[in-house]
């Protein structure tokens, strides 16, 4: 074992959050060293895998190494197979990938702003948590992060979250589709918004803009959608050092209970150190509870509260699905996967007692509950015994161009019961344990899915639509948070409204593993404004920190 | 080891269409040695079209007729589909009547439609094997691997879409194609 590098910051993770604070941190002078648990990405390579892959599924692109597993969502639901140990009582149907650049590979790219409410639930509401800082406290990260990352939006459009500069660019077109579902919406008191998303509809910082590939998950083949790999490369570029295949086992602490580096193994199984002067742990809601309770040998730290890995959320997902009308094709497969949805359920004046929603309009027909048209056909009534030639395709075109689908985004509450830890009887193949999940969905959040569900159904009532399916289960989101949640008080939380870590003071957290409560809107920007928070209280507090030996 | 496609893509190119056909079927089956046997033999060739099993010219002609020939179909995935058939007990004899009762029939049929009227799909068996041919150009799926993707016809039927993950995409999507 030897120490490979040290820097003023050693920050554990690619994805969104720690390109970020890195790309911020090497600007303005500050050495830095990410570390990676999995491998590079290409992206040209990663397409062709997709296209071969039989399961079209949001992790198909992209490997799952021997020494970096992850889950897939081909394992959700599946007792005993995959990464994650489902403990239950139901599952847990996230996933995220462990490559350089994160999860933002397979992103939708929508980057719609929490609410006001969303940071005071329990003073407004009488429920969940308040967050240690207001809206006010992060709007203006949310115009940072909106033009680091590229996003496209409807600056005229009230999406509820009051705005001080506008959108970098202009919005991505709603679809036709959304078209439809809007004139229907409005007959029944509802209206159909542009979605704010990071992904560009002019050319923005030397990247193309988006031609409606239709593939934003698992992968935009062009790069026109914001991934991590773009702040990565410029932090490179200025001088940070990105250590891939890296998987970081645990967090070093010195006797006075500062950190003074990380351990990580290798492939090959061997160990080895990188030192800094702050540690900034950036590995999703998973694995960055994972490691913190596996260092100092198993012990954890930063968690005298007791909540590292508690208060896991997600947005469990509301999904129904159907035929437009028949005089109503909708013509879905075309632009960005969601370019609109329905809002106002957000704001929803029983927050106190059911979850809120937002309704996301697919553009992407039946992928989402049903998979590929290819995988579709082989599923569905096609063809009928003695049915081909022109009229088997017919019939095909026209099923096909009436498909819509509505995913409605829940809210679940922080519940210390929903937990990650690692599973030390359990390990992967270069010996770390596995994470292992209970997870619950409480009346609160069911509530909310049955609301969404009938919200469905109304639309699709005013939309005339036949063979109409709400799914009886909830959809993991992808959206996961709340495992390291910060709060004032140091007993009931484990880091500050900057991230850093209560017990730990040269430690921070950023990712959505901070997350108090979970609002309705996906998480993405949220995570990236706080990162960009973090970043500078992080370079405030420096020059106080330890060097690093 | 050594890739056996790219070993006889000398042989490949210098064979016509048809034997260029057998010669992917041999890849797709695994039977590489004997078939390329055969294929060097014009009479030997010309009997298996007449009464032999089913050759990849004639799956690919049943392809076109099933389609009402309304597609460019690709020989590769092709072979692997006639491939997989074969090896399927459920599907062989049936594969090799319905070519019997079309391809290989005086008066080919050119339509779905013809193929029915000729009453070549009157049995269970035939009408099975038919639908599962379809269902292995428009899935590009096949023993659960992907043959085609970008040409599967679940996408090629689609005039209003793209395949995902072409860089070719729409130039709008906010109107009706």
């Amino acid at each position: 074992m030897s120490i490979v590098a040290t820097a003023d910051v050693v920050i554990v993770g690619s994805g969104v959050a720690g390109a970020l604070v890195a790309d911020r941190l090497v600007r303005r002078g500050v050495s830095v060293v990410v570390l990676e648990a999995g491998p590079p990405v290409d992206r040209d390579r990663a397409v062709e895998i997709f296209r071969q892959a039989p399961a079209k599924v949001p992790e198909s692109p992209y490997p799952s190494t021997a020494h970096a597993p992850r889950p897939t969502v081909l394992d959700i639901g599946v007792p005993g197979t995959g990464y994650f140990v489902q403990e239950g009582p139901e599952p847990f149907g996230s996933t995220y990938e462990r490559v350089v650049g994160g999860t933002t590979w397979h992103w939708l790219g929508s980057t719609p702003r929490l609410l006001p409410s969303d940071f005071e639930m329990r003073t407004r509401f009488g429920v969940g948590r308040d967050w240690p800082l207001t809206y006010a406290d992060l709007e203006p990260y949310y115009v940072q992060a909106e033009k680091e990352m590229g996003v496209a939006g409807d600056g005229r459009q009230d999406q509820g979250s009051p705005r001080s500069a506008g959108f970098p660019m202009p919005a991505v077109p709603i679809s036709f589709l959304d078209k439809v579902v809007r004139g229907a919406a409005r007959t029944i008191g509802l209206d159909v918004l542009s979605t704010p998303q990071a992904r560009n509809t002019e050319t923005y910082n030397d990247r193309h803009h988006c031609v409606g590939n239709s593939n934003c998950i698992p992968i935009c083949p062009i790069g026109a959608k914001y991934d991590a790999v773009i702040h990565l490369d410029r932090a490179v570029e200025k001088g940070a050092k990105l250590i891939s295949d890296a998987v970081v086992r645990e967090v070093l602490l010195r006797e006075d209970g500062t950190a003074r580096g990380v351990r990580f193994r290798r492939p090959d199984g061997t160990d080895d150190e990188v030192l800094g002067r702050a540690v900034v742990m950036a590995a999703h809601a998973i694995e960055t509870p994972k490691i913190l309770l596996m260092s100092n040998g198993g012990d954890g730290i930063a968690n005298s509260s007791g909540q590292v890995g508690q208060n896991l959320m997600d947005h469990p997902i509301a999904l129904s699905y159907a035929l437009s009308a028949p005089d109503q094709p909708v013509y879905p497969q075309r632009g960005p996967l969601s370019t609109a949805g329905i809002e106002s359920p957000r704001q929803s004046p029983d927050r106190g007692l059911r979850s809120a929603f937002r309704v996301e309009i697919g553009n992407d027909g039946w992928r989402f509950p049903i998979g590929d048209p290819t995988f579709e056909f082989t599923q569905g009534p096609f063809p009928a015994l003695r049915e081909g030639g022109a009229a088997l395709a017919a019939r095909w075109e026209d099923h096909v161009s009436h498909e819509l689908r509505f995913a409605s985004l829940t809210e679940q509450l922080p519940d210390r019961a929903n937990t990650i830890t690692p599973a030390f009887d359990l390990l992967d193949d270069i010996g770390i344990p596995r994470p292992r999940i209970t997870f619950s969905i409480d009346a609160y959040t069911q509530g909310g899915l049955d609301d969404a569900q009938a919200l469905h159904e109304r639309l699709f009532g005013a939309l005339r639509a036949r063979e109409r399916t709400h799914v009886p289960f909830a959809f993991g989101a992808g959206h996961i948070m709340g495992t390291t949640i910060m709060g004032t008080d140091p007993r009931d939380s484990v880091a500050d409204g900057f991230g850093r870590s209560h017990d730990v003071p040269n430690m921070w957290i950023v990712g959505s593993s901070l997350f108090p409560t979970c609002g309705t809107a996906n998480p993405t920007l949220t995570l990236a404004a706080l990162a960009l928070r973090t970043e500078v209280a992080l370079r405030a507090a420096l020059p106080s920190l330890p060097a690093a030996v | 080891m050594t890739n056996p496609r790219s070993d006889v893509r000398a042989l490949e190119a210098a064979l016509p269409l048809a034997s260029r056909r057998e010669l992917l079927v041999g890849l797709a089956s695994g039977t590489l040695v004997m078939a390329g046997a055969d294929l060097l033999s014009p009479a030997s060739a010309g009997a298996a079209t007449r009464t032999g099993p089913v050759t990849l010219d004639e799956f690919m002609e049943l392809s076109e007729i099933l389609t009402d020939d309304e597609f460019s179909l690709d020989d590769e995935p092709g072979a692997l589909y006639l491939a997989s058939l074969v090896r399927d007990p459920a599907y062989n004899d049936p594969l090799r009547q319905l070519v019997q009762d079309t391809v290989r029939a005086d008066r080919v049929p050119r339509t779905f439609n013809a193929v029915v009227r000729r009453g070549a799909l009157r049995s269970e068996a035939a009408a099975r094997t038919a639908q599962q041919v379809l269902v292995l150009w428009y899935s590009g799926l096949v023993d659960g691997r992907t043959a085609d993707y970008l040409e599967a016809l679940a996408w090629q039927s689609l005039p209003f879409a793209e395949p995902p993950s072409t860089k070719i995409g729409f130039s709008k999507w906010d109107e009706a194609p």
